[in-house]
């Protein structure tokens, strides 16, 4: 039971008491009231019989006319009054004795005809003493005795209606203490279950919320009932039971981050040993590439050398096929020597140390470009504005130089050459161009363009290695950009690429 | 020339071929002091300071030495070093001649003391070049010190 219930029936016990009492105590009144009306009544009544009887006297005593005049008014009076009292007397007890005097009235009234009839007793005596007295004397008495029949019922009458009064009252009385004493009882006992009820509670309440501080997040109230404290027992378990939850879930979470930890350290270990493996690759890498630069060039510095030799000390015996013949090996240990550079560079290029610093790429362009030795030639060479670029700047020197040179070398056979640097910003990266009216390519063979050793043109046509625009690639890829290249045969190329804007990362 | 300008010039190559090719070069510079060629470091060394095979040396000067790195037995950095570091022969020019490009060779050899680094390159022309301004240079116009 709610205890707001509780302490609402108490306060409707009390209030119901409360009313309960003052309509009794009211009926009470009344009660009492009316009693006190039937005792003045009663004593009225013997007030009546009193004055009635002295007429009575007076008429018995003088038997003058007024005298009797005034007893039939009397009777007369009495009767009204009775017939008065018989409204206002309930019990049985009284209708019955105010019955019996009614009728005491009435015979006396007969009584008092009959005495009035017979003659004056002074005449009498005169005439008949000895009947008439004697008669006379009888219905007298006869009178009085029932006029004081009639006092009794009245005295009965009037202690009647003082019984009945004083019991009123004590049972008022009794009433009021009955209902007092129990009202009391019931709201003591209500509020005496709820204080128990409410104390039992909030000793467990607080007994559960000292043992879930302490730790124990499966302990639960588990209070049964519907009043208010029930509830907020239980919504102290739900409250329980989602700390638990998400302190299961924290934990879970944390044994699943240690476990990922531990992951973390065994792919870091890995990954270390990874890297000195790479380490001890690289170094042998190095190595290889020590051996190739110096191993590698000098046989072919000995071809190139001694088929010098031969054509400076032994011309006289070669013939012109001969001494033409001797050019060819020349030239091709040239060549090779040339792949050789080419090749170490580009492999040092995926070893050596990059930085990462603001870049002024127009500044670049050109000094590549004077590097080149083509300033002389007649060639409209334009740099346009240039967004700045984040990268390694002697990286950068040489991808300029070896698209500026590619478009040097390409635009060689024209009359009119022009080469022509652009750049600008896109949402994520820079991007730059290097364009001219050189003799193109064929869109159909532009992946070709930057592969190793790859090569559109013969040797004949444009010397070179295939590896300039790989090397290109390379550098490019290595900073997270792209390169890409149109043409057309004939018309002209242009060879772009990006890399990531200023902050953004590779 | 003068007499201290006749000391012997000292080729240090394995490579029969470049050897050849740097006298030949050297000759062609009208170069006209003694010149020898040893193929390991051990063996320059020995020609420099004049012990083992070389002991009849004792005294003689060595005026220039033209130094390949990748040697057998003793390495070229390694005879630099010694060189280098010995009073008797700090001051012999040594020119580090080699096929190597690695920055690191190149650093290295000038923190040992070399006085140039030559990457000898694979065309003739350029060889010869080299030797003949490294013959005029070191042999005719550069002073040594005494001593």
């Amino acid at each position: 039971m709610h205890l707001r219930t509780r302490f609402r029936i108490s306060t409707a016990i009390s209030l119901g008491a409360i009313v309960t009492i003052g309509s009794i105590l009211a009926w009470a009144m009344r009660d009492s009231r009316r009693a006190g009306d039937a005792e003045d009544l009663a004593s009225g009544l013997r007030v009546a019989i009193m004055e009635r009887g002295a007429t009575r006297d007076e008429f018995l005593l003088y038997r003058e006319t007024r005298a009797r005049a005034q007893w039939e008014l009397a009777s007369a009076r009495l009767v009204s009054q009775l017939r008065n009292a018989m409204t206002v007397f309930e019990g049985v007890d009284s209708r019955r004795t105010i019955d019996e005097m009614l009728n005491i009235v009435e015979t006396s009234k007969g009584l008092f005809e009959e005495l009035a009839r017979l003659p004056d007793e002074r005449e009498a005596v005169l005439r008949t003493p000895s009947v008439s007295t004697a008669l006379r004397a009888r219905l007298a008495s006869k009178l009085i005795l029932i006029s004081l029949d009639l006092d009794d019922h009245a005295s009965r009458l009037y202690s009647l209606a003082t019984n009945r009064s004083r019991a009123t009252q004590n049972r008022t009385m009794l009433l009021a203490i009955l209902l007092t004493g129990s009202s009391l009882a019931i709201t003591a006992a209500n509020a005496s279950m709820a204080t128990r009820l409410l104390a039992r509670r909030m000793a467990r309440l607080q007994e559960g919320a000292e043992r879930i501080a302490a730790g124990d997040l499966g302990h639960r109230i588990g209070f049964a009932g519907d009043d208010e404290l029930a509830g907020l027992g239980r919504s102290f378990d739900a409250m329980a039971a989602r700390v638990e939850a998400s302190y299961v879930s924290l934990e879970n979470e944390v044994a699943e981050r240690r476990r990922t930890e531990a992951q973390v350290v065994v792919l870091n270990r890995d990954l270390e040993r990874t890297v000195l493996g790479l380490n001890a690759s690289n170094r042998e890498l190095e190595a290889f590439s020590y051996s190739v630069s110096h191993d590698l060039r000098a046989p072919l510095r000995a071809v190139d050398g001694f088929s010098r030799i031969l054509l400076e000390d032994h011309a006289p015996q070669l013939d012109a096929e001969g001494k033409r013949l001797l050019d060819v090996v020349r030239s091709n240990a040239r060549q090779m020597g040339k792949l050789i550079d080419d090749l170490l560079s580009f492999s040092r290029i995926g070893r050596q140390e990059m930085a990462r610093l603001p870049v002024d790429m127009a500044a670049l362009a050109r000094s590549a470009f004077d590097g080149l030795g083509a300033s002389g030639d007649t060639i409209s060479f334009t740099v346009g504005p240039l967004p700045a670029a984040e990268g390694d700047s002697s990286l950068m020197r040489q991808v300029w130089a070896n698209l500026i040179s590619n478009a040097l070398k390409f635009t060689g056979p024209k009359a009119e050459r022009f080469i022509q640097i652009e750049g600008r910003t896109e949402a994520n990266s820079v991007v730059y161009s290097v364009k001219d009216n050189g003799v193109g390519f064929d869109m159909a063979y532009s992946k070709k363009l930057f592969g190793v050793f790859q090569r559109l043109h013969s040797s004949a046509e444009f010397e070179g290695t295939g590896v300039g625009l790989a090397l290109v690639q390379r550098i490019v890829h290595r900073h997270g950009g792209k390169v890409w290249a149109e043409g057309k045969v004939g018309e002209g190329a242009t060879f772009s690429f990006s890399l990531p804007g200023p902050g953004g990362s590779s | 020339m003068s007499a201290p300008r006749n000391g012997d010039i000292l080729i240090v190559e394995d490579n029969p071929s470049d050897a050849e090719l740097t006298l030949r070069a050297l000759h062609k510079a009208r170069v006209a002091n003694g010149i020898h060629v040893v193929q390991d470091g051990a063996e320059a060394l020995e020609f420099l300071f004049a012990k083992g095979a070389f002991a009849g040396r004792a005294g003689a000067t060595t005026q220039l030495v033209l130094l390949d790195l990748k040697l057998p037995k003793v390495d070229g950095l390694e005879v630099l070093r010694k060189v280098k570091s010995d009073p008797r022969t700090k001051a012999i020019p040594v020119i580090v001649l080699t096929s190597s490009r690695e920055e690191k060779d190149l650093m290295a050899s000038y923190d040992l003391g070399a006085n140039s680094f030559i990457v000898k390159p694979v065309e003739s022309e350029k060889f010869f070049d080299a030797v003949k301004e490294i013959g005029l240079y070191w042999l005719l116009l550069n002073e040594p010190a005494h001593g």
